[in-house]
């Protein structure tokens, strides 16, 4: 075995051993959950969707939810069908996503399970509008997985979502937003 | 009593309309993805490279619209409540792998839930697009 090729080796191998390091960092699901609620004194509305992606490396706190807006199922088929064509225009912003870190990552060990409340901030993408946010919620770490929850809630007007005046007592300015997801290890 | 009976009819025939358009329009049912005949019957693969090569123009032809795949199964996922048939199309650093998800309506879940991987599977649904990561479908039914 000549110099170059040994040093070949151990380049390989030792890039074999840093991809799977990060790789070990690093949870995701792709059945996370996102439900949103509209509360008036007309009606109750809430949505569900069951395929949201949501990843999270562990070593720098880096928290990424990507939603198809067509993926979102309401009890009422109009409802959606005008939530999707009038109000999130789901043909020209297919997506809502989410991009940030949690702040307070040096406060959990990821070598014990636990459960520990957390910040998570960054930029939140709805009807091709960036707001910068910050939600507090949990981080629950059991057998291996991590399970994150949290509650917010977002105003309409700060991502140009426009409720036509026949219906806007039916529909709140303000919208009540609750995730959650399981995450697994992608090395797993 | 002419007039009487005019108003009676005229406020008969307003009850039965608001009705209709009660139950026909602002109740109307969800579409019935499993009995809905597919727009595009497509080969995974082909379906895959053809969102991949021309995004736009697939989400045109396909999104928001009832499909019905082909494909190898790669594997089957299980929440508490939902059934997921995936078919795995290639590598992804951030999310482990880019897939064509079907969640299954909840009377296929044990059919799916007992599905071999490495089969060949043929599966209809909802479309609701592709988030560059995973091509996602909902309402999902197995098709023999």
């Amino acid at each position: 075995m000549n110099a170059t090729f040994k040093s070949l080796l151990v380049a390989a191998s030792l890039s074999f051993c840093i991809i799977s390091a990060a790789s070990a960092q690093k949870y995701a699901t792709k059945n996370g959950k996102i439900s949103f609620f509209s509360q008036t004194a007309v009606e109750k509305i809430e949505a569900h969707n069951n395929q949201v992606n949501s990843a999270m490396d562990i070593a720098n706190g880096d928290f990424v939810f990507k939603a198809l807006i067509r993926g979102f199922e309401f009890e009422k088929a109009l409802m959606q069908e005008h939530f999707n064509e009038n109000y999130m225009e789901s043909d020209k912003y297919p997506n809502s996503i989410f991009k940030g870190k949690i702040s307070n990552i040096k406060d959990i060990n990821f070598t014990k399970d636990g459960k520990y409340n957390v910040t998570v901030e960054g930029d939140l993408t709805i009807h091709n509008i960036t707001q910068k946010v910050s939600v507090k919620g949990t981080i629950e770490l059991k057998s291996g997985e991590i399970r994150a929850d949290a509650k917010f809630n977002v105003l309409l007007k700060d991502y140009n979502i426009k409720v036509p005046n026949t219906v806007i007592n039916n529909i709140s300015e303000n919208i009540e937003i609750k995730v959650n997801v399981e995450l697994k290890n992608l090395n797993n | 009593m002419k007039w009487l009976k005019i108003i009676a009819t005229l406020a008969v025939i307003g009850l039965i309309a608001a009705g209709l358009v009660w139950k026909f329009y602002i109740n109307k049912p969800h579409a019935d993805i499993e009995n809905t005949t597919p727009a595009y019957t497509l080969n995974a693969q082909e379906f895959w490279k053809q969102y991949n090569q021309q995004l736009k123009l697939s989400d045109s032809l396909y999104t928001g619209k009832v499909i019905e795949i082909t494909g190898n199964l790669s594997k089957v996922e299980k929440t508490d409540s939902l059934v997921y048939l995936v078919f795995v199309m290639e590598p992804d650093p951030d999310f482990g792998n880019k897939t064509i998800r079907c969640e299954m309506l909840p009377k296929y879940n044990a059919e799916a839930g007992a599905a071999t991987p490495n089969t060949l599977l043929k599966v209809k649904g909802f479309c609701s697009g592709y988030d560059q990561t995973d091509i996602k479908f909902n309402k999902c039914s197995i098709i023999k």
